[in-house]
This record gives structure tokens, C-alpha cells and sequence, in this order.
């Protein structure tokens, strides 16, 4: 495979496997939790780093998902105090988890593939060169495999508990009245969240990530009306919008990948939002 | 001069006097932030004028604070306007809105900042640093802009003291004696867009919503009064912008942003723990002493039930020591009344009330059922 290949896979497969659980995210109007939680998981990548010495350990895996756990439920502990609401619970949180986990990159990640600058925009270029030899062959970019086991965990973990994961999505009280425990079902829900942000954030940047994994459902919500219309559409923008903004990137040589596909998924959006605000007038009329 | 008292070089001095006077602009105006619960806006335009920085470059093809900040002013309003269309007509909740606004604003800022780096320009070095802030490009004239924008943050404020506070307070009472409510918080919303657009180049895009955050959550925690509040938040934000920009500037490798919001954020923490009026560790206590009050009028008051067994000659009454159905009732409350001399342990199950105990259980039950028949 050469890299132009290569990368088209990652972009297509990156940007799929951040949409499908934005659905959800979208649907529950929690979107800056996952903001909150692609923010902090740079510290938790940085301590792992700090105890392991090793910046491709899975240990770092493990320390940024608990870290994006601890956040979550810090925020929703935080908010209970009175004097306190939840948005300036959730900002001095993520803040200052953020700005730690920056100071750490610029004290000790010098000479690493992760830098103050590559943490915000993202680098996606570089995934070609991390290669996975097994025994002796090359199997391609790592990055992109990761990414792979990634999509099959996190859809078929949505895919076997669609029902619950629907039924805790629109109504909650009802779904623990039912016996199922929303707690827990948004508690795994929110650590595949934070493995999958942990996996692609070296190449797409903490704050791009949450427009990758947003974009597309809220693009999809627009046109459509039904979950499962819903998350095939996001797939559907997503890949279309990873394609274009792919192609223009690469065209134009120096603009950051994942910036341009966000530019195109922008313009998707606009789109719909027409098409939407259209439909509504169209329905008042009649 | 002044600063070569302190041993630091004008440079420094001119920086640490430009982020003391950010740290002051912002501890101010989070106060109406946090009031406002408000908090996820500052997010928004603070991230939304990175595009604005960078296309107001590409204009002038030089770096001109002035110019900046007039783009990142505009790149903020549309932001504004685009959360508030997306939110008043779609489906979309308003968390949603914002997120979608914020990446998709950064996104573009993003794209624009690599294509700009990419070209042959000797001047767009340095542009990256609006991301997490920079001091060391901080000129006196610099200070001229920062200036002119607190006097101008401080003339709205205090010109509107009781107008503000009366909105921040109760707004719907400040509308219906015919304030002009919407046209105050516009021009509270250009004070706040213009003070971050003019504190981005020394905190950076992504940190300075914390600076409009943190101040304020720290303050409410010492007080209730708004004055105090408004002192404490602009102490906080000077103490943060002053600590964080020595950091940046002795350790040179961590950006001031970062290093400021560290101060911030850690002094807001340490008021909600530790915090005189709201602090955790104070409401924790005055739970505490307020149940133990309670519950040691709970006992007095199941004595005073038990008066028919009163013991005239010893001046005492008996009440067995069988209150398990009152999970909060235990031995060390009847030894907390013994003390106080209201009543006396005759065997280890067994205790009984002294006179003085009847007289202030018969108080309580007056204060309780607002009536003295029940005590006769």
C-alpha cells in the first residue's frame, strides 16, 4: 500500500469511528462532557508516559481512559455543590487538567512525537511511518489497526445493547424504572468514549477530535428523524466529509488533515441546517 | 526605575504589568460570567477568534494587535450568532450548538494557521502562539491597547454598578421597572469579547476561558456581597496572571496559558474546599453542629414525654435509655446534655432529666409548635 492510501483509509476510518457514538452524545445534549473528557486525557497520557518511559505502551491507553472516567464523574460530583453550577464546574475542571497536562508535554515530551502544538492540531500525517512488523512482515500503519479494534469494540458494543443504549438515550428514569442501570451503561459508554479519543487523538488534536465525533450526528439529526437513519447518516457524512476534505488537504500539501475535514464537514452542516430550517417552514405553511 | 528594585529586567516588567492588568480585566468580568451561568460563552468566543487572528493576518500580512483583536472580535460575534440560530431554530439542543460552533470555528482557525505557517512569510512566525499565549512578544505599545480596554471594561461597570447588580440578581424584577436589560448585556458581551480578545495574546485561546471562570467561582466562596465578590475575583485573576507569567518566564519551555490557569483553577479549588462563606469544609462543619443541635433537642424533647415519671424530691426524671428507633441518638449525645448539667446517667441503660433540662425542653417545644399548651 503506498501512503496516499495509506492515510485515506486512516482519515475514512477515524472519522467513522468518532461519529457512531457522537450520536449519542448529540442525542443526550452532552457533548461538552466529551469535550471535558478529550481535554484531560492528555494528562493521563502524560503520567503513564512519565512512569513507563515508553510512549507506545498500552499502559498509556489505560491511564488516559481512567483519567477521562475521573473527569466525568468529578464533574458531575463538583456540580452538586451548591454555589457551583455544572458549566463552570465542567470548565475548571477540563482546564486545569488541560493546562497541567500541557505543562507536562513541554517539561519532559520533548524529543516524542507528541508536542504542545501537534496536541491542539492534530498530525496525521505522521501515521504511515509508525509501522507494525509481525513477525517479519510489514502489516501497515499501527495506528490504523488500533483504530480498526477500536470500531469493532465500540460498534459492537452499541450494536449488542442497541435497545438499552436507546432506551437510557431518551428516557433514562424510564429505562431504570425497567431495571437497567443508566449509571452504568453511561459509565462503559463514556470509557469507550475516552479509548476511542485516547486511540485517534495523536492524529486529529483534542479539541478537533469533539468536532469529528459532533459534526456528522448533528449534520444527521437535521435530516432525519429516526436513530438508526441517524447513525447511518453520520457514517455516510463522515466518510464523505473524510474523503473530500482528505483530497483537498493533500492537494494543498500544508494544511492540517483533520482541520480541512472538519471545514468540509462545516459546509455539510450549513447545508443541513437549510435543508432542515426549510422543511419547517414548509410544514407551518400546510 | 521601578523594577530594578525587584531585580527584573524591563522586558519582564513590561510583561508582568500587561498580565496583571489581563488577570484584572478578566477576575472582573467573570464575576457576570459566573452570575450569569454563562460560563460555556467565554469557551466560545475565546475559541471562536482564533480564525478571526488569523484572517485579520492574512489581510494585513502583519502583526498588528489592533488589527487582531478587531477579527477576533467579529470571528466572536459570529460565533455568537451561530449558536444562537442553530439553537433557537433546530432540534439541537443548546450543548450541542455550542460544541458544533466551537470545533467547527477552531477547525477553520486551524486549517487557515497551517496554510499560513506553510508560506514563504517571515512575519507568521510566532501566529501559533495565540493557541496557548506568549509573553515574550509583548510590546509597550501593547500596554497602550490593554489600557484603553480596562478603562473602557471599568467605565461600563462602574457606570452601571447598580444596573448590573440588580440583573445579576433578579432579572426579571430589572426588566418590569423598564430597564433596558437586552441592551446592557450587549454591551456587557462587548466588554467581555473585546477583554478576551486583547488577553488571548498573553493566555492563549484555549486557556483564557478559565480566566473567566475561575476568578469568580474562588470569590463566591469567601462572600456574599457583590462588591467584595468583584474585589477578591480581580485579586485572584491579578495573584494568577503575576505567578503564571514568572513561571512561563523562568521555566521557559511552559507557555504562560497554561501556567496562569494552573494558578487560577488551583486557588478556585482551594476556596471551595477551605472557602469562608461556601467552602465545603464550612458547610460540612455547620451541617455538622446544626444536626448535632437538632438531634440534642430531639432528646430533650422525648424527656419531656416522659415527665409523668418525674422523681419530685431528687429533682430528677427517669427515662430508659431505649431510643434505637432515632438512628442519631446514642450515648454521646446524653453525655453531651450530662455536661451541660440538662440531665444525668443513673445506670448505663438509664438516665434521667434535671429541672433545668424540663425548663429548657419546655422552651423548645414552644419554639417548635408556636404554641404553650402542649408544654402544660
Amino acid at each position: 500500500m503506498n501512503i496516499f492510501i495509506e492515510l485515506l483509509l486512516a482519515v475514512m476510518l477515524i472519522s467513522v469511528v468518532l461519529a457512531i457514538p457522537g450520536n449519542y452524545l448529540v442525542l443526550r445534549g452532552n457533548t461538552m462532557t466529551s469535550y471535558a473528557l478529550s481535554h484531560s486525557i492528555l494528562f493521563g497520557i502524560m503520567i503513564a508516559f512519565l512512569i513507563v518511559g515508553d510512549l507506545d505502551s498500552p499502559l498509556l491507553l489505560l491511564g488516559a481512559a481512567l483519567t477521562g472516567l475521573l473527569i466525568v464523574w468529578a464533574v458531575e460530583n463538583l456540580s452538586t455543590l451548591r454555589h457551583v453550577n455544572i458549566d463552570a464546574a465542567l470548565g475548571l475542571i477540563y482546564l486545569f487538567i488541560f493546562a497541567l497536562g500541557i505543562m507536562l508535554v513541554s517539561l519532559f515530551a520533548s524529543g516524542t512525537t507528541i508536542s504542545v502544538t501537534s496536541v491542539v492540531t492534530g498530525n496525521i500525517a505522521l501515521i504511515p511511518f509508525d509501522r507494525w512488523i509481525f513477525s517479519g512482515t510489514d502489516m501497515g500503519p499501527v495506528l490504523l489497526w488500533q483504530t480498526l479494534a477500536v470500531f469493532v469494540l465500540s460498534s459492537g458494543f452499541l450494536f449488542l445493547f442497541r435497545k438499552e443504549m436507546k432506551l437510557i438515550t431518551f428516557d433514562p428514569e424510564f429505562a431504570s424504572l425497567m431495571g437497567y442501570n443508566p449509571f452504568f451503561f453511561r459509565m462503559i459508554f463514556m470509557s469507550i468514549v475516552s479509548i476511542t479519543v485516547v486511540t485517534v487523538f495523536r492524529a486529529a488534536g483534542v479539541i478537533l477530535v469533539v468536532g469529528l465525533m459532533i459534526i456528522p450526528p448533528a449534520s444527521a439529526r437535521l435530516i432525519s428523524n429516526n436513530l438508526g437513519t441517524m447513525i447511518l447518516t453520520s457514517i455516510v457524512i463522515s466518510l464523505f466529509s473524510g474523503v473530500l476534505g482528505f483530497m483537498i488537504a493533500w492537494r494543498l500539501k500544508n494544511v492540517e488533515i483533520a482541520s480541512m475535514v472538519i471545514v468540509v464537514n462545516a459546509i455539510v452542516f450549513i447545508f443541513a441546517f437549510f435543508y432542515h430550517s426549510s422543511l419547517k417552514n414548509g410544514k407551518e405553511k400546510v | 526605575m521601578i523594577w530594578e528594585i525587584f531585580g527584573i529586567s524591563y522586558t519582564l516588567a513590561i510583561v508582568l504589568l500587561g498580565s496583571a492588568i489581563v488577570g484584572l480585566m478578566t477576575g472582573v468580568l467573570s464575576v457576570f460570567f459566573v452570575l450569569e451561568k454563562k460560563s460555556v460563552m467565554g469557551d466560545t468566543i475565546a475559541h471562536s477568534s482564533l480564525p478571526g487572528v488569523v484572517v485579520a493576518f492574512l489581510l494585513f500580512l502583519e502583526k498588528s494587535q489592533l488589527t487582531f483583536a478587531i477579527g477576533a472580535l467579529i470571528s466572536g460575534f459570529l460565533a455568537i450568532i451561530f449558536v444562537q440560530t442553530i439553537s433557537r431554530r433546530t432540534v439541537l439542543k443548546e450543548d450541542v450548538a455550542i460544541g458544533v460552533t466551537l470545533s467547527i470555528f477552531f477547525g477553520v482557525g486551524v486549517a487557515l494557521l497551517t496554510y499560513v505557517q506553510s508560506l514563504p512569510l517571515a512575519a507568521q512566525a510566532g501566529l501559533i502562539n495565540y493557541i496557548f499565549g506568549n509573553v515574550a512578544f509583548l510590546l509597550k505599545r501593547d500596554l497602550y491597547l490593554l489600557a484603553a480596554v480596562t478603562v473602557f471594561d471599568l467605565f461600563v461597570i462602574i457606570s452601571f454598578w447598580k444596573e448590573y447588580k440588580l440583573i445579576m440578581f433578579d432579572r426579571a424584577y430589572a426588566e418590569i421597572i423598564g430597564l433596558p436589560v437586552d441592551k446592557l448585556d450587549f454591551l456587557l458581551t462587548i466588554a467581555i469579547s473585546v477583554t478576551i480578545v486583547v488577553g488571548i495574546q498573553i493566555i492563549g485561546v484555549v486557556m483564557i476561558a478559565g480566566m473567566l471562570i475561575a476568578p469568580a467561582v474562588g470569590a463566591r466562596q469567601w462572600t456574599n456581597s457583590y462588591r467584595r465578590m468583584i474585589l477578591i475575583s480581580a485579586s485572584i485573576g491579578v495573584m494568577s496572571g503575576v505567578l503564571g507569567t514568572l513561571i512561563s518566564a523562568n521555566i521557559t519551555d511552559i507557555p504562560p496559558g497554561p501556567a496562569i490557569i494552573v494558578f487560577a483553577t488551583s486557588i478556585a479549588f482551594i476556596s471551595i474546599l477551605f472557602g469562608y462563606r461556601h467552602g465545603t469544609l464550612v458547610n460540612w462543619v455547620h451541617t455538622h453542629l446544626t444536626h448535632r443541635k437538632i438531634d440534642h433537642r430531639k432528646v430533650m424533647m422525648e424527656f419531656l414525654k416522659s415527665t409523668n415519671a418525674l422523681d419530685k424530691s431528687e429533682g430528677l426524671t427517669r427515662l430508659e435509655f431505649s431510643l434505637r428507633e432515632y438512628p442519631r441518638l446514642n450515648k454521646e449525645i446524653i453525655n453531651n446534655l450530662a455536661r451541660c448539667g440538662y440531665c444525668k446517667w443513673l445506670t448505663d441503660e438509664k438516665c434521667a432529666m434535671t429541672l433545668r433540662g424540663v425548663e429548657i425542653a419546655k422552651d423548645f417545644t414552644v419554639e417548635n409548635s408556636g404554641s404553650a399548651e402542649m408544654v402544660e
